[in-house]
């Protein structure tokens, strides 16, 4: 559900948690996000820093500056003036990644697992396209690459995004591994409820996989200007679209990445209007399928 | 300059931690025992900087010793002070003092044992460790290779740039934390925490037993989570049919991830609570009983593998008491010459 009205909890002595409701709803994660902007311009005396997550925005302050009453106060009073959903507006910036479907690594990590840990482990893609009714693993990989995905919120993992798509016509969901992987290689591409992630780097995970990408959204070693000094590549609110590329194209942009000639595919003019967003999902019938 | 002559089990450069990357995901890092740190470098004449990441001021860097090993030699001289776990340090054979600024003079060899109470010591160099700073801190965040030396714990051979040195640091020499301050490590510690936001999904004996049960910290703990051994914790029935459905039917699972800061108390699926430390990630899937207070994170910091700790439940205005009385003890009026 939404809460009628945001729901505050103290983290201990210095962290506010602000809930705007407990459902899957991309909603909650735009007032999350609207009001983690208006407290950057309203420079609140006493705060630190705010981390959206998925429906909720948790706010560090320094309670030496400001009483926890008075940041629930100021909070309750920037909610107000950020009016109804509708009114949001945030700047996205639009990410293309080339991205090769049904690949040989994430098959061979599930083979791993399943020679391992579970060998009744069904293949993933195979898995969540049963699991959604779809007709198989090449009508999963039309559905995932065809809408938008939404970085609601980065963690678990500094730069690891949680998506959610933006076209409810993607909308999947699957259960995590249980028990969870060992090893995951690094770009792969999966999903767990219903959101999907790039893994940055090698680690252990639990999401269903089904793709990867050789582009970094990681980078220690800053090499590429798309990060802007940065070691991580996004931030919440910007948008993702996974290309479903061949294995060729798929090892060209693998050798870009590697000599340092690669150019990120960008674009940074666009702001996203939740009315606009809600009015174009209104037209949709959410029943279709690509 | 300080050379590494061995590692130990892992040594790394942090101070206080930084700050603004937890909207990406990227922890604060920094000592995992502030308050260790920053008396040492109180004691050395450097900025200790402000409690548990505060933006502009990380502090000046130092190094952080997990439970045994580290030895080094001072390329120059060299004002430092020791402080956190006792791990019997010695200076060319000689036992040193903790809590005390030295002279560490040209090619003398400083060398830190194994750890007899506490599980973290401190060294602070007059000057600071002069790594690059990376989002405002020279932390280290070995798992995620960046900040610190290289962004790993040290080695052998590793040489450590130090920042500016003042002419007269030496005079600074046999200054002292006042003995009264001088944190004890050992026996059964006591851990303050204001409940958390998801505490009322335990049972209630469940969150009696959490705050009853002397737990002991699990061996495979780290910076990024200090796992507590002890009774396995239930939870309400009649788990809503929302989160049955959205975050599935274990009953520690909550539906969406929430924010989860340092502190953090989550007991994936009722079994080992888990207090995050300063390099856990923002966000967590699991209920949280509870949220250990700022100040006492330093306390969490210097318990040994299989230490008993219990957690203590305290009001929120109690834990910004706690706060304030602790900043109060940073600053010149808690040392001595």
């Amino acid at each position: 559900m939404i809460f009628d009205e945001a729901n505050f909890s103290p983290g201990g002595d210095r962290y506010i948690t602000v809930e705007f409701g407990n459902e899957m709803n991309l909603e909650l994660n735009f007032m999350a996000q609207g009001l983690a902007g208006a407290l950057r311009e309203a420079g609140t005396k006493g705060l630190v820093e705010t981390a959206p997550c998925f429906a909720s925005l948790l706010v560090h302050y320094e309670p030496r500056d400001i009483s926890y009453g008075d940041m629930v106060t100021e909070l309750k009073s920037l909610i107000g003036s950020l009016g109804s959903t509708d009114e949001i507006e945030l700047d996205s910036r639009l990410f293309t990644f080339e991205t090769l479907y049904l690949d040989p690594w994430t098959k061979e990590c599930i083979d791993d697992y399943r020679e391992k840990l579970n060998p009744d482990k069904e293949y993933d893609p195979d898995f969540v396209a049963r699991l959604n009714g779809l007709e198989d693993r090449h009508q999963l990989v039309r559905v995932h690459s065809s809408s938008e995905y939404w970085v609601a919120s980065l963690g678990f993992w500094p730069g690891l995004p949680f998506l959610q798509p933006l076209d409810p016509r993607a909308m999947i969901t699957c259960p995590k591994y249980n028990p969870p992987r060992t090893w995951t290689p690094q770009g792969a591409v999966g999903m767990g409820g219903s959101a999907s992630s790039i893994y940055p780097v090698a680690t252990p995970g639990g999401y269903q996989l089904f793709g990867r990408t050789p582009v970094p959204i990681w980078d220690p070693n800053k090499r590429f200007d798309a990060f802007e000094g940065d070691i991580v590549l996004f931030r919440p609110g910007d948008r993702i679209k996974f290309q479903p590329v061949t294995r060729a194209d798929y090892d060209d942009a693998e050798r870009k990445i590697e000599d340092g000639s690669y150019l990120y595919n960008i674009v940074e003019y666009q702001r996203f209007s939740v009315r606009n967003y809600q009015s174009w999902v209104n037209k949709l019938d959410k029943s279709e399928r690509f | 300059m300080l050379e590494i002559v061995a590692g130990g089990l892992q040594t790394t450069v942090q101070d206080m931690g930084r700050q603004g990357g937890q909207c990406l995901g990227i922890p604060p890092s920094g000592a995992q025992d502030g308050f260790a740190l920053r008396i040492a470098n109180l004691l050395v004449g450097n900025s200790p900087g402000g409690p548990l990441i505060i933006r502009d001021d990380p502090g000046a860097a130092g190094l952080e010793i997990t439970m045994a090993g580290l030895k080094l030699q001072a390329k120059t001289d060299l004002l430092v002070a020791a402080t956190g776990a006792d791990m019997g340090a010695t200076l060319d054979g000689v036992p040193v003092p903790r809590w005390q600024a030295f002279m560490l003079r040209q090619g003398q060899l400083l060398a830190f044992g194994m750890a007899t109470s506490g599980a973290r010591a401190y060294l602070a160099v007059h000057g600071g460790i002069d790594v690059p700073l990376y989002l405002g801190s020279r932390a280290t965040h070995v798992r995620g290779r960046f900040g610190g030396f290289n962004g790993r714990a040290l080695q052998a051979g590793d040489i450590l740039p130090i920042g500016q040195i003042r002419a007269d640091s030496d005079t600074l020499a046999g200054r002292q934390l006042r003995p009264e301050l001088v944190p004890s490590y050992g026996g059964a510690q006591e851990v303050r925490v204001v409940r958390g936001p998801e505490a009322h999904l335990f049972d209630g004996a469940s969150e009696t037993a959490f705050y009853a049960t002397a737990w002991q910290l699990n061996p495979k703990s780290d910076r990024t989570g200090m796992r507590f051994i002890g009774p396995e914790l239930g939870f309400r029935p009649g788990r809503p049919r929302y989160l049955i459905e959205e975050a599935g039917a274990d009953p520690s699972n909550i539906v969406i991830d929430p924010g989860a800061p340092v502190g953090t108390i989550q007991v994936p699926s009722g079994v080992e609570p888990i207090v995050l430390g300063v390099d856990a990630p923002s966000v967590g899937g699991y209920a949280r009983i509870g949220i250990v207070i700022s100040t006492d994170m330093s306390i969490i910091g210097q318990i040994q593998p299989l230490q008993h700790a219990a957690f203590v439940q305290i009001s929120h205005d109690d834990s910004v008491a706690a706060l304030k009385q602790q900043e109060a003890l940073i600053s010149e009026s808690s040392v001595v010459s």
